[in-house]
């Protein structure tokens, strides 16, 4: 199944980038991990993920300038256009992917979604968002140029929003593949860079973080974070 | 093994809706195949489907649009697709079943 959901998700990224919009978007979440292994090229290095969520942040204000309906470019492969609750975003739905389109969320926040015309899509709008825009690397792998947060910053992002959750499922697998993540940028000596990402957050951002991971005992990266 | 429970629980949930969002997929996209006539002469399209035990047919015109065409092979091919789909998420629905039903160590 594994190897199943890796080549389609590899179509999906394909498909993006024949269409223009894939340098426009940074992959986040989960799929991240897997796309790590270009960055640290590590053996010892687990791309091991538990998820079908595959998200795609996209910056606002945009800077696509094609015009693309998304369902329509994934509809063949058995994706299916779904309104999630009462909020109106858009998933398209396949038994082995979920795709999901994200926007940062500014100011006082709405729960409304938001509408990027360039992709046909409602995206929603979540906090916290901005930090990983701010904090990308380029991955080049299969002929595809795709962008997906620093690994430091997904790390550090996840230990922000992972107190968040609801469901204990996914707070574990927040914890777990952040720490994984955290503790290969140790081994490939990124320390100095892990700081650096650290220092650039916002005070309060940075106090959260080291709040949630003295919550659930992680002392040792919090000495490494503080220096 | 809680947290596992509730994965497989959430996973099999996922597979359900899934499996029942796709049968009302299929139910957009007409089924049957395109049936070219000649009656005296004259082309004339159709679209056989069964319809329980008949075959029926639905007369579509003299000519057939690019437009007509594609529709009806994309309808097609989804049909082919949603239906593997529908499968493979039945597969997947009864191995969490068992799994669920397990006994626990």
């Amino acid at each position: 199944m594994e190897k199943k959901t890796n080549s389609l998700c590899f179509e999906i990224l394909h498909r993006l980038n024949k269409s223009g919009v894939l340098q426009h978007l940074i992959l986040i979440g989960s799929w991240s991990i897997y796309f790590y292994k270009y960055y640290f090229k590590s053996k010892d290095y687990s791309t091991y993920i538990r998820t079908k969520d595959m998200d795609f942040l996209v910056p606002i204000p945009s800077k696509l300038s094609k015009e693309i309906n998304v369902f329509e470019l994934f509809k063949d492969l058995g994706f299916l256009e779904k309104y999630r609750g009462s909020k109106g975003y858009i998933v398209l739905e396949h038994p082995d992917l979920s795709i999901e389109f994200l926007v940062p969320e500014r100011g006082r926040g709405s729960n409304k979604p938001y509408f990027i015309p360039q992709l046909s899509i409602n995206a929603q709008p979540l906090r916290f968002l901005d930090f990983l825009i701010e904090n990308t690397i380029p991955i080049t792998t299969e002929g595809l140029h795709l962008k997906v947060p620093h690994p430091a910053a997904y790390a550090l992002h996840k230990f922000i929003i992972f107190k968040r959750r609801n469901k204990a499922e996914k707070y574990e697998r927040d914890i777990e593949g952040a720490l994984r993540v955290f503790n290969e940028l140790i081994r490939s000596k990124k320390e100095g860079q892990v700081r650096l990402i650290f220092k650039r957050m916002h005070k309060k951002w940075q106090e959260k973080v080291i709040e949630n991971l003295k919550s659930i005992g992680e002392l040792e990266v919090v000495g490494i974070l503080k220096g | 093994m809680g947290v596992i429970k509730d994965l497989l629980k959430e996973e099999l949930g996922n597979s359900l809706r899934l499996q029942k969002d796709y049968k009302e997929a299929l139910k957009k996209y007409p089924g049957g195949s395109i049936i070219k006539k000649e009656i005296k002469g004259h082309v004339y399209y159709y679209v056989a489907f069964r319809d329980g035990k008949k075959i029926r047919f639905v007369y579509k015109g003299k000519k057939l649009s690019a437009d007509d065409l594609r529709n009806l092979k994309e309808s097609k091919r989804l049909r082919i697709k949603y239906r593997s789909l529908i499968n493979k998420l039945n597969k997947r629905a009864q191995y969490l079943k068992k799994a669920l039903h397990g006994k626990e160590d």
